[in-house]
């Protein structure tokens, strides 16, 4: 009796063995076994980029403020290995404090001699004193985009001095000390202001602090410089970080480059600023110096300083959701009204029949856009709903085809003696449909449904390229972004070819595994 | 039953399915932009725009008091709002509209899509489409043509030898050209031919002033020379696309012929590769291949939408693009009745032919 | 060998519609048939086998499909399938739809629905001709056979195997645990056909349809297949629908013989007496072509006695369907104007052997 009970199978296992009996077979041919390899990696990356990405990504990406600290229309950092100059991208958060104390026209040279000697620096500090100093290294000859200083102060603008409650204020000085000796003021709030307030303010740097001082100082060399103030203020990085070749050229000036930031307190009287400090009732919870690169990250970064290695993160998920419930969708109608369609005949037949006729002479992809641009208009739909708005309909278009070969394919079994066999056992027409019509479409269903994911993430992506937006950050919006702004023109190959190239990727992974299941599965429809 | 009373009940089944299809499409499309709204705000922005210039210019002008200003303004309305039928709710527009889409007896309502036609409004559907047809044809109607004459002889050779390299490679390149996105390719396309290699135009939209009839005659060897200037990258880089998906689509029904018993037997025989590829294998392969480059050709001239604007080459598929932007509802049902239209008309002449030529076919 | 007739078939016709075209629609051109089976009577006794032996396109397959009920009911043109079931069945239908019962416990076949034709359909089971196409290549042998158990809800899993693999044992396909487990390609096609034998038997009908059971086997392994039908026969007394074109087969198999010529029976009788003195010209016909097993006989040369094609079922001639193609007619010119003018019906030549031939009317009436 023993043997007897092994040949019984639950339905789970029956499933289980022959799914996996059709990954091997999948897997035993070579573009199957390309295909599965990508798509593996796809869903990996996919459960990664989900598993990490801020959940708020959407929305920051959308937000052109959110993107401040990041640097412009650079390309990614590994061009440095196809011979490209990189200036690093460097982030430094709450760096050293070089100097704190109280500086008074007699100590400064001592206490802040980069600051005293600042080409034609014509105030003088008084008051507390603290000195946040990093050091960044250009080793490439190429220049950084751009410096910035951002403040998280203490949420307190008041110490309270013989009773008396005084509002502090803070002057911040950001000092770049060259390596070729020369100290200049590049960035510098222009009147002090209460701690607090700096929250608000990301400093930047300006040519204003500087520039005529510095033509002053090259020229002494007999470097000419040919710049009003108005042009100093397009070149204040190269002016920065290069050397002047006369005229407006620079070239980089490469080396270690010391950065200090010198937050002026005032407003109450130093020592007492001192004590509040040090209690830690006064001062910064975070102060965050970026030297923006001239390459960032993955992949780069586009015209709103948007990182887009996150954007092409998000895009995997995305498109695998769009892909597979868009070919899961309409395969499943597909195959029910064409089973229906094919086993019913008669009326039924005939009306599905003409239904398919209306809708394969729909031109699918001027009525998608027609809908995405209606969609557009309407307020208050979330964006992951207007995505699947539009791939629903895109699902309603796009069944016809599958349902007109499954209702032949029914055709040809319905035919087949074992169905009259079961019709004479008297099984029901819902048995015969669900365990002796469909498992045998089931591998044909399978390959179309893995032929029809790229078009759908394809069409998803064009939809956004025209500019119809649901909102995320994907390949397409990419790829839209980049059109909209003339990333062809800028030649930002980053913006455009990485998300393309994901799109193609995706697409020939699942075309392959098309190709794969359709060569296995093909001779045995045929054999029928 | 004789062959000719089949193909005249052939003839009048499918034209009435096909017909219907037809109407039931252009009037869906109708019920679509009227249920939503869509035409009617745009066209209500259209004309507050067009009342406010008349105002602008009306006050300038001396001797008129705001009284009559108004009541002219009022009067404007009134006439505009007739026109483009805002006096009627949408569903009292929506037969007039799909009868008059069927005459073509439309106007275009933006200027934008006027001038994706290179013309200057008034203007009427016909003509628009009329403008912008020639331009589709030249970039993706010719390269479908391209395509097909390279692939239409190559693929039963591959078929021929299934599992060489050549055959892998062919499959391969048709797999990567399924699976990116031609308007992408088109991008690329830009970049490294346009702005890279400077060996390409970068603006498209110029094919305007050069595709032009009367020019043609006047000068023909340099308009063709302008043409082709701005054409070949776009034909190139759809050709490139394409060739992949015909390639592939030909050599698949002509692996099944290759199995066939009489093709296997001609090849016993000793028969001269390209005596069996030409005697067996198209002859049998010509009615499949029909329908593929019947729909292939229908279908071309409705355009690639998002390809015509990465090109901003303006054809079909940029007026498509702009006249649904623009909310230009008649443009829209025009060029929805006219691509479909000769879709349908493609598919109909293939259903007749199929009983003319294959008199096996049971209707 | 009379008994109790398990199956009554009452001029049975069995009509397909043309498809019509629009442009017959239009012209109001009347809806042709194809007479498929064109007024059959005959019945069935229990533990008997009655061959259906005729050409292929006479209609014996659709009259086999018509007694399992495999042909829809709007196609049945007129006449009734009587059934008698078992007791308890007729009970069932009894309670469940009246209206379907007959006289003396019968059951209309045609008449039956749902539970009630479920119930019926247990007592009546079919065996197909191609043993390669009537088994889902995707169930294993123990599904196929457990199947019909599942869908008339008998016993439980425990059971069922039981059953099934006592089937298997009646059918010799043994020991059942090896067959089982096998998917049909597994499987020679003699042990196909046992397993479609195998699956009609699982419900223990008593009213079996054999369509060509063995005219796909090879010829050495026909005889086991036929074998265990003669003994289901005889131990489970079921009658027995054995259609085949092959009288030689025909005469090995069964009791009686019916010789049916485009939708009716022209010849019914026992199995020796229509082998050995046919009636019918075309019975005669078919006779005369059965290949000569003595070669002595061999070199005599034989007649064709039959002319011409067969003859298309939606057109049928005036008179006596078989007459165009009928030798008997061009040697007999008195009967002509009979054969012309009226279809002849079962006449009883000799006891328990028809002829539906006006050769053999009587005299004098």
């Amino acid at each position: 009796m023993s043997g007897k009970k092994q040949v019984r199978e639950s339905l789970a296992s029956k499933i289980a063995s022959s799914l996996k009996a059709g990954v091997g077979e999948v897997w035993r041919n070579n573009m199957g076994k390309a295909g599965l390899i990508i798509i593996v990696f796809i869903v990996i990356i996919s459960i990664y980029a989900l598993a990490t990405l801020p959940p708020g990504l959407p929305d920051k990406w959308k937000n052109r403020l959110a993107w401040s600290e990041y640097p412009t229309s650079v390309p990614p950092e590994w061009v440095r290995y196809f011979g490209v100059p990189v200036a690093e991208h460097k982030i430094y958060i709450n760096p050293q404090t070089s100097y704190s104390g109280i500086v008074t026209p007699q100590n400064i040279q001592g206490a802040l001699p980069y600051y005293a000697n600042a080409l034609g620096l014509k105030q003088t500090i008084v008051g507390y004193v603290q000195v946040y100093s990093v050091e960044y290294r250009l080793n490439d000859p190429a220049f950084p985009t751009g410096i910035l200083t951002l403040f998280t102060p203490i949420n307190n603008s008041v110490v309270i001095v013989n009773g008396v409650e005084r509002q502090v204020q803070v002057l911040p000085i950001l000092v770049v000390q060259r390596p070729d000796g020369l100290s200049i003021v590049v960035a510098q709030e222009s009147s002090a202001l209460k701690i607090t307030d700096l929250a608000f303010k990301n400093m930047s740097v300006t040519a204003d602090l500087f520039w005529r001082q510095y033509i002053d100082y090259f020229a002494q060399q007999g470097v000419t410089i040919n710049m009003t103030e108005t042009d100093a203020r397009g070149f204040a990085t190269q002016m920065i970080f290069g050397k002047p070749l006369g005229g407006k050229e620079f070239e980089p000036l490469t080396g270690t480059y010391r950065l200090h930031l010198i937050i002026v307190y005032a407003g109450a009287h130093p020592n007492a600023i001192q004590q509040a400090i040090t209690a830690g009732q006064l001062g910064f919870e975070k102060i965050k110096i970026v030297v923006k690169g001239n390459a960032y990250g993955i992949s780069g970064t586009d015209n709103m300083g948007r990182d887009l290695w996150l954007a092409i993160l998000y895009g995997f998920p995305v498109a695998l959701a769009v892909g597979l419930f868009a070919a899961v969708a309409s395969v499943i109608i597909g195959l029910v009204i064409g089973v229906i369609s094919g086993y019913y005949g008669g009326l039924v037949d005939e009306v599905i029949q003409r239904f398919i006729d209306v809708l394969s002479n729909i031109p699918i992809l001027p009525i998608l856009i027609l809908i995405g641009v209606i969609l557009q208009e309407k307020p208050g739909v979330g964006p992951w709903e207007k995505l699947f708005i539009i791939i629903g309909f895109l699902v309603i278009l796009g069944w016809g085809g599958t349902a007109i070969i499954v209702r032949s394919m029914t055709l040809s079994i319905k035919a087949e003696p074992y169905i009259d066999a079961a019709k004479a056992i008297g099984a029901s027409n819902a048995r015969i449909i669900f365990r002796h019509i469909i498992p045998q479409i089931l591998p044909y269903a399978m390959a179309s449904l893995v032929f029809s994911v790229p078009g759908a993430i394809i069409t998803e992506a064009g939809l956004s390229v025209l500019g119809i937006e649901h909102g995320l950050p994907t390949w397409g919006k990419i790829l839209a972004d980049a059109q909209a702004n003339r990333g062809i023109a800028y030649k930002m190959w980053w913006w455009i070819l990485p998300p393309g190239l994901m799109l193609a990727i995706t697409g020939l992974a699942f075309v392959l595994l098309g190709l794969a299941i359709e060569t296995i599965v093909e001779p045995r429809l045929r054999r029928r | 039953m004789p062959v000719d009373r089949r193909i005249l009940n052939v003839a009048f089944k499918r034209g009435i399915t096909l017909g219907g299809s037809l109407i039931i499409i252009v009037f869906m499309t109708a019920v679509i932009i009227g249920a939503t709204g869509y035409d009617t705000k745009i066209l209500n922005a259209l004309i507050e725009q067009r009342l406010q210039a008349l105002k602008q210019s009306l006050q300038q002008r001396e001797g008129i008091t705001a009284e009559q200003i108004q009541q002219i303004i009022e009067n404007e309305r009134q006439r505009l709002r007739e026109i483009y039928g805002l006096d009627k709710p949408w569903y009292q527009r929506l037969i007039p509209m799909t009868i008059r889409t069927f005459k073509l007896d439309l106007n275009v309502t933006s200027d934008d899509v006027a001038n994706v036609a290179g013309l200057r409004i008034p203007v009427s559907v016909g003509d628009a489409i009329r403008a912008a047809l020639p331009r589709t044809i030249i970039m993706i109607t010719v390269a479908e043509i391209i395509a097909m004459a390279i692939a239409l002889p190559l693929a039963p050779y591959i078929a021929y030898k299934r599992g060489s390299l050549l055959d892998k490679g062919v499959v391969t390149y048709a797999a990567i050209t399924n699976a990116a996105p031609l308007w992408w390719l088109a991008m690329i396309a830009i970049y490294l031919f346009g702005f890279k290699a400077g060996i390409a135009p970068t603006q498209y939209r110029q094919i305007l002033s050069y595709l032009k009839w009367d020019q043609f005659t006047a000068a023909p060897l340099e308009t063709l020379y302008h043409v082709l200037y701005f054409a070949y990258l776009p034909i190139l880089v759809t050709v490139f696309a394409f060739l992949g998906g015909w390639l592939y689509s030909v050599r698949a029904v002509a692996i099944r012929v290759v199995a066939e018993d009489y093709v296997v037997v001609a090849k016993a025989k000793g028969l001269p590769e390209r005596m069996v590829v030409r005697k067996y294998i198209l002859r049998v392969i010509a009615g499949p291949v029909v329908t593929f480059i019947i729909l292939g050709l229908a279908s071309s001239i409705q355009g690639f939408i998002i390809t015509e604007t990465v090109f901003d080459w303006p054809g079909m598929g940029s007026l498509y693009y702009q006249a649904i932007l623009s909310g230009d509802a008649p443009t829209i049902l025009g060029l929805i009745y006219v691509t479909t239209l000769v879709y349908v008309l493609g598919r109909y002449i293939l259903e007749i032919l199929y009983v003319i030529l294959d008199p096996r076919v049971k209707m | 060998m009379k008994g109790e007739a398990l199956i009554r078939v009452e001029d049975l016709k069995v009509w397909f519609p043309v498809r019509r075209s629009i442009v017959d629609l239009l012209a109001r051109r009347p809806q042709l048939y194809v007479h498929a089976v064109d007024g059959v009577t005959f019945e069935i006794y229990r533990g008997e086998t009655l061959c259906l032996v005729g050409e292929s396109g006479c209609g014996k397959t659709t009259t086999a499909r018509a007694i399992v009920r495999l042909i829809d009911k709007e196609n049945i043109a007129g006449g009734r399938i009587l059934l008698k079931p078992s007791e308890d069945v007729l009970e069932e239908v009894k309670k469940i739809q009246p209206d379907a019962v007959a006289e003396e416990g019968y059951v209309d076949m045609y008449k039956l629905k749902g539970k009630a034709l479920l119930g019926v359909r247990r007592e009546t089971q079919m065996i197909f001709q191609d043993p390669f196409a009537s088994l889902n290549p995707r169930f294993r042998i123990l599904d196929i056979l457990e199947e019909p158990l599942i869908v008339h809800k008998i016993g439980d899993k425990e059971e069922r195997l039981e059953i099934v693999s006592k089937v298997l044992e009646t059918v010799k396909l043994t020991p059942p645990e090896e067959f089982l487990p096998r998917f049909p390609h597994q499987l020679s096609g003699g042990q196909r056909q046992r397993v479609a034998i195998a699956r009609a038997l699982v419900l223990n009908p008593k009213i079996l349809a054999a369509d060509e059971p063995v005219s796909m086997l090879d010829v050495s392994i026909r005889a086991e297949v036929l074998e265990v039908l003669n003994e289901l026969r005889d131990k489970m007394k079921m009658a027995i629908l054995f259609i085949t074109h092959d009288l030689a087969l025909a005469r090995y198999v069964c009791d009686r013989i019916a010789v049916m010529y485009l939708g009716k029976i022209v010849e019914l009788g026992g199995a020796d007496d229509i082998i050995q003195n046919p009636l019918h010209p075309y019975t005669q016909a078919l006779i005369n072509a059965i290949p000569e097993p003595e070669p002595e006989n061999r070199k005599k040369i034989r007649k064709l006695r039959i002319k011409g094609e067969v003859t298309s079922a939606v057109n049928l001639p005036k008179g006596c369907r078989f007459r165009p193609r009928c030798v008997a007619y061009d040697e007999n010119p008195h009967i002509q104007p009979r054969c012309e003018a009226e279809e002849p019906g079962l006449i009883e030549e000799r006891p328990g052997h028809y002829a539906a031939c006006w050769l053999y009317e009587k005299r004098s009436p």
